[in-house]
């Protein structure tokens, strides 16, 4: 859970500074956008929906606290629907020197559950987000090769092309990021596969608005290759950098859901 | 238990009626506000969920009966700043002329109140312990209703029954204890297609001989410390009560040996163990151990169960790259001072074969498809000693978030049918089923 909201803000917060593309190489760009994830603690109300080929649409909704120290991200989410998963919550705590720690509740075992934190490419609550799409766009400079390839202007956004090769393969071989360096955020994402020439999905994002001091996207779609699915996330309601309290990241809360 | 379950209910209605704000809560209200929108409802002040359908369900036999029953869930939840309730009501019978039972209605009436160190629940409560994938070692504080089959959640099977817990603890060191005023055994079918005795003996069996076990006598107290760290979790328990498997103790007549009664009774027992689980890359391990000591200590009593060792050791793993869940189990217990020589020991009749020890291996494979609207699950069941088993396969199909459509079957038999009906699994072998349901849940 951690890592779709590092992936929401590497997609969407933007650090002040005003630096021009041409000034910046692909590797400095990318590790803008990556430090400028970096916060205390994020809340947020999300709604997901999953879209099908035929227009249906199934909608779950969520929220989600993240608080970081010492290197320690910890992040429990709920889900308030549809009514097959409501309650349902997750905790997981990343530590940058060790294994992550991943629990879930269901209410209708009423019963916390650790689960295996290591299997990045599952689909997350069925929707076109696994894992590893939270990590492919926040590859800093010691996990991948960037390059400038080219410019582009979405929706009025000026952006600079840029693409990352990972050192270490996962998922994908490769991936495009459309950044609007003004505001160090990302526009647009593909997701190629291991062969690197087939696309596999595609990010965008919009509705880009200032909040306590950072610039967020509100709205994101992710849309698999051949048009047939895709995910539409919302942000309901987003707050940085506030204070959370320890007892929400507790196996405890996790089975009452109280403090 | 009637009368349990009304007091329960009349508790639980007087504490909400008290209760001057009244809200429901779900997330985190303390840092959101309502996300209200137009044509949105306000947020309803109590929370209110379940499912309604209709099981239609029969015997893997062309000749038999179908059965059509409805299949209803429905909690109701009520919480403010400092506490909550809940009740949770299942309707689910077998067939339509099932007499009326509490059990089959009231799946669980919690009342929780929150404290700053911790929090107390009474109601009729079901509670899960061990670190195991839905079967357990150490997993006393429920017994199961056996008199319709398994299931393949074994908590599906277990009764709610009145009990009072205090939950104490830190982020890391959590503990719980338990007081279960009265006791419920394990509900054996003794007679029709789910019997678990040879139909002969069934009529040597005087139902008024039977003890009562809703008693205080029968109070049963329970203990347990969870720690947490990195990881690695650890929990500890201790139970003091009766074990929930009823003996069933052969009388004959001296001079013809010929069985004349069957006397049903319970051992009182004191059970200790530790269990554990851990996570490494794709593996979740689990791991369960604990020993009941008898009040038959030095296995004198033929008609009291002996001291056992039971266990269980299993994991799951996520196929990479996939949404297959693979699940591994062993359960089984080891029981003391067996005495082969006496047949009438009711101890023999849990040991398969005159042997001390019976394992079961429980592997399951879950997975779903389509971003989750094919979820399927084969679940297979193994009592190695008697090589009987089971298999449970089900399949549900989502046709959007709220309805869905699920088979499911469950096939009893054994691998050796040579050696007389050892296994509960051989008995049942003409009760295969198939169950097929539509639900909207809400």
């Amino acid at each position: 859970m951690k890592r779709i909201i590092r992936m929401i803000m590497v997609m969407m917060i933007v650090t002040l500074p005003v630096l021009s593309a041409s000034s910046q190489s692909a590797a400095e760009i990318m590790e803008l956008v990556a430090s400028s994830q970096k916060h205390a603690s994020s809340a947020m109300e999300l709604r997901m929906n999953l879209i099908d080929s035929r227009g249906e649409v199934r909608q779950r909704t969520l929220q989600t606290l993240s608080s970081s120290e010492n290197d320690v991200t910890k992040t429990i989410t709920v889900f308030l629907s549809p009514a097959s998963v409501k309650n349902t919550r997750f905790l997981t705590i990343e530590n940058d020197s060790a294994a992550d720690e991943q629990y879930i509740y269901l209410p209708s075992l009423a019963k916390v559950k650790r689960i295996a934190a290591t299997e990045r490419s599952g689909s997350f609550m069925g929707s076109d987000f696994s894992y590893a799409d939270m990590a492919s766009t926040t590859y800093d400079t010691s996990e991948a090769t960037h390059s400038i390839i080219g410019t582009d202007t979405i929706e009025g956004i000026d952006c600079t092309i840029i693409e990352s090769i990972p050192n270490i393969s996962g998922d994908y071989g490769k991936t495009i990021s459309w950044v609007d360096t003004e505001r160090s955020v990302v526009v647009k994402v593909e997701f190629y596969a291991k062969d690197r020439s087939s696309l596999v999905k595609t990010l965008v994002c919009s509705r880009f608005e200032l909040i306590d001091g950072k610039t967020v996207a509100r709205s994101m779609v992710m849309t698999v290759a051949d048009q047939s699915h895709s995910t539409a996330v919302e942000i309901m309601q987003i707050k940085l950098n506030i204070p959370i309290r320890n007892e929400y990241f507790t196996v405890s809360f996790l089975e009452t859901g109280r403090l | 238990m009637k009368r349990i379950g009304l007091i329960t209910c009349f508790i639980m209605l007087y504490a909400i009626l008290i209760s001057s704000m009244l809200f429901a809560q779900v997330g985190f209200d303390e840092i959101f506000g309502p996300t209200l929108e137009e044509n949105e409802p306000v947020v309803s002040p109590v929370t209110v969920s379940g499912h309604a359908g209709i099981d239609v369900s029969s015997f893997i036999d062309c000749s038999s009966e179908i059965s059509s029953v409805p299949n209803l869930a429905f909690e109701l939840g009520w919480a403010n700043a400092h506490s909550d309730a809940s009740v949770r009501l299942r309707l689910r019978p077998y067939n339509m002329s099932d007499p009326f039972e509490w059990t089959k209605i009231i799946d669980t009436i919690s009342i929780r109140r929150f404290f700053p160190w911790g929090h107390v629940e009474a109601g009729l409560l079901k509670k899960e312990w061990g670190k195991g994938d839905g079967i357990h070692a150490l997993d006393p504080l429920n017994t199961l209703d056996q008199r319709h089959g398994i299931k393949a959640n074994l908590q599906d099977m277990k009764i709610a029954e009145p009990m009072i817990t205090v939950a104490i603890g830190t982020a890391d060191i959590r503990g719980q204890l338990v007081y279960k005023p009265i006791s419920l055994s394990v509900l054996p079918a003794i007679s029709g297609p789910w019997s678990v005795i040879d139909p002969a003996y069934a009529a040597l069996i005087d139902p008024a001989a039977v003890p009562k076990t809703n008693t205080l006598e029968f109070g049963q107290f329970a203990g347990r410390i969870d720690v947490h760290h990195a990881n690695i979790d650890v929990g500890i328990m201790a139970f003091m009560g009766h074990m929930s498997q009823p003996s069933f103790a052969i009388r004959l007549d001296p001079s013809t040996y010929q069985p004349t009664s069957i006397q049903i009774g319970y051992t009182r027992a004191f059970l200790a163990g530790i269990d554990a689980g851990f996570a490494a890359g794709p593996f979740t391990f689990m791991s369960e151990a604990g020993i009941w000591i008898s009040e038959d200590f030095n296995a004198s009593d033929s008609d009291k169960y002996n001291n056992a060792c039971v266990y269980q050791a299993g994991f799951d793993v996520t196929i990479p790259s996939s949404t297959i869940i693979i699940s591994a189990q062993l359960n089984g217990r080891y029981i003391l001072d067996l005495d082969t020589a006496n047949p009438l020991d009711v101890d023999m009749a849990q040991a398969y074969g005159g042997k001390p020890y019976a394992n079961t291996m429980i592997t399951a494979i879950n997975s779903t498809w389509f971003k989750d609207r094919i979820e399927t699950r084969l679940a297979f069941l193994w009592q190695i000693e008697s090589n009987g088993y089971v298999f449970m396969p089900m399949f549900t199909w989502k046709l959007d978030d709220a309805v869905s459509l699920q088979a499911e079957a469950t096939v009893y038999g054994s691998f050796d049918a040579s050696d007389g009906i050892e296994s509960i699994y051989e008995r049942w072998e003409g009760n295969d089923t198939i169950t097929i349901c539509a639900l909207y849940a809400f």
